[in-house]
């Protein structure tokens, strides 16, 4: 392990940790109106999953993905926004981009429409400055993801598999991950559907509810 | 490579550019219209370029941040990156495409301009600054053996003219850096436009880092803390007022700092610009209605038509009372509080 950089990012945690706090408030309050939020969490990144990604190489290489890993690893500070409906995610993610000015606004999802896998809308988004000037952080952005509860239930429930790669998995495995996330899909897609025959406010033809 | 006076910072390439404005043309004219090349770092004046590349981080001060194009890209970021620690071929390539790409972004009805492109850099940091000076006629004196000699120069470019424009970038050669800078743009002094449009949202595809929900959160912030710090009565009511102004100029485009020397009585404005600090009173932002509203809500409530109370909204059932009274339509007021200050006038 490199020491000095285990050293380096453990002893940001405490400042990333308070700027994330700030961030977190701010979230809640630009969303106190927004309905249909399940949670807004936030996390500073361990030191330990930082040295992991750290010594990532690029795929297929044994060249190191990162230069500058204090720099370029993204998530050090991350935020998670959890909403009920596919139909929330755009409400949600135009509040954040009145608040927060985005590096990037990506939505992740498999790479070919007939595959599986994560699905989420990720923004990496500056801090406000007012905060930077508060805490002078030695990073100025953080990463936010938004995703449906099934979304999240499926990310999490893989993530804690613990597997480090997907080379890492058999065959059959790799398969019932990506059965259990077209489930996740499948259950947005309909509970989508429901909430816009069921449960969405109607609007009458001169446009009252 | 030119090492500088105080070895701080290195030179590395310097491009320059006769750029014409070159709005609604196609792009393959644009680019056989703009001229110039790669300079030899030891043939520009540096007693005039250096002092300006070591000081832009600190007087540039309108930060922007680049537009993401798809996903994380944005074209012009790519090529200050390429400017900034390219081989030379890169760097005098990508100085040409920013140069075509200014062209492209500037109005017809705008002057030539030339563009300076400079970057140095410091162990494992590059900057890069950017220049447009506006064309300008000039005349040039010299006194010679047989008398006075005076010549008109039209191809002379100006660096006093509020027209003059400027751009820094800074950091590591890590995937994460330049995504953000600073701007400088004389236009600022206007008051009435803190920069072009063109130079940052066309030229540089960028926007102010702050959004407009941060700076008009901030504005509403500082004056409510900077009514807080003022004592006397008509201050107060001058600082109430210039909110109630501001708030109905949606999408004006301001600073704080514009905002105090425009707004703000004189007494006021430097206890607005302390409490904001100088390191945020020159972001700019579009004003939000709905946000001032928010943030900022005075109730008044007047009494007999002459008597008036008026204070924060949200502190001000908290010191003022009101209660039913066995009269038709007359209430009891009651407040405490210490008297700040009290003013007699003659109306």
């Amino acid at each position: 392990m490199n020491e000095e950089l285990y050293k380096e990012y453990e002893s940001r945690r405490g400042i990333l940790s308070d700027v994330l706090h700030e961030v977190e408030e701010r979230l809640k309050i630009s969303l106190e109106n927004t309905p249909r939020i399940d949670q807004i969490s936030t996390r500073v990144k361990t030191t330990d999953k930082f040295i992991e990604k750290a010594a990532r190489n690029i795929e297929g290489t044994e060249k190191d993905k990162y230069k500058f890993p204090l720099e370029e690893i993204l998530d050090q500070m991350g935020a998670r926004i959890v909403v009920y409906y596919l139909d929330d995610v755009e409400p949600v993610s135009k509040v954040i981009l009145k608040e927060f000015r985005e590096i990037e606004d990506e939505r992740k999802e498999p790479p070919e429409v007939d595959q599986f896998g994560y699905i989420a809308r990720h923004f990496i988004c500056f801090i406000h400055k007012e905060i930077e000037i508060k805490y002078r952080p030695p990073i100025c952005f953080f990463e936010l993801q938004i995703s449906t509860l099934f979304q999240h239930a499926w990310a999490e429930a893989n993530h804690n598999l613990g597997y480090k790669s997907t080379e890492d998995l058999e065959d059959d495995d790799k398969r019932k991950i990506a059965w259990a996330a077209a489930q996740s899909w499948g259950a947005d897609k309909i509970f989508e559907e429901l909430w816009g025959k069921y449960g969405k406010p109607k609007t009458n033809n001169n446009g009252s509810k | 490579m030119m090492i500088s006076p105080n070895q701080e910072w290195i030179l590395t390439f310097c491009g320059g550019y006769i750029v014409p404005p070159c709005r609604g043309m196609e792009l393959a004219e644009v680019t056989n219209l703009v001229v110039g090349s790669q300079i030899p770092i030891d043939q520009i004046p540096d007693n005039y370029f250096y002092p300006l590349f070591l000081n832009s981080t600190n007087e540039y001060l309108v930060d922007i941040a680049f537009t993401p194009e798809n996903g994380q890209q944005n074209t012009v970021r790519t090529l200050v990156r390429e400017v900034a620690w390219g081989d030379d071929g890169q760097r005098e390539n990508a100085a040409h495409q920013l140069a075509v790409s200014l062209a492209w972004a500037t109005l017809s009805h705008l002057r030539s301009g030339l563009l300076v492109i400079l970057t140095g850099t410091n162990n494992e940091n590059h900057r890069v600054v950017i220049w447009k000076f506006p064309a300008d006629n000039a005349l040039r004196a010299q006194v010679r053996r047989e008398g006075m000699n005076i010549e008109f120069l039209s191809n002379a470019f100006s660096s006093e003219s509020k027209y003059w424009k400027a751009a820094v970038f800074e950091g590591t050669q890590a995937d994460t850096s330049f995504w953000e800078g600073k701007i400088s743009d004389d236009q600022m002094k206007s008051k009435t436009k803190p920069y072009a449009d063109y130079w940052v949202f066309g030229f540089l595809n960028s926007r102010p880092r702050m959004t407009n929900v941060e700076g008009s959160r901030l504005l509403a912030k500082v004056l409510k803390d900077t009514i807080g710090k003022t004592y006397l009565i008509d201050q107060k009511e001058a600082l109430i007022n210039a909110a109630g102004v501001i708030k109905h100029q949606q999408d004006t485009r301001i600073s704080l700092r514009i905002f105090a020397d425009t707004y703000l009585p004189e007494e006021s404005r430097d206890v607005f610009i302390n409490i904001a600090g100088d390191e945020i009173a020159d972001d700019v932002f579009d004003i939000e209605e709905e946000v001032l509203n928010r943030e900022f809500r005075y109730k008044s409530i007047f009494i007999e038509e002459d008597f008036m109370i008026r204070g924060p909204l949200d502190e001000f059932d908290d010191f003022v009372n009101i209660r039913d009274t066995n009269r038709e339509n007359i209430k009891s007021i009651s407040m405490e509080g210490r008297i700040t200050s009290e003013d007699i006038r003659i109306r």
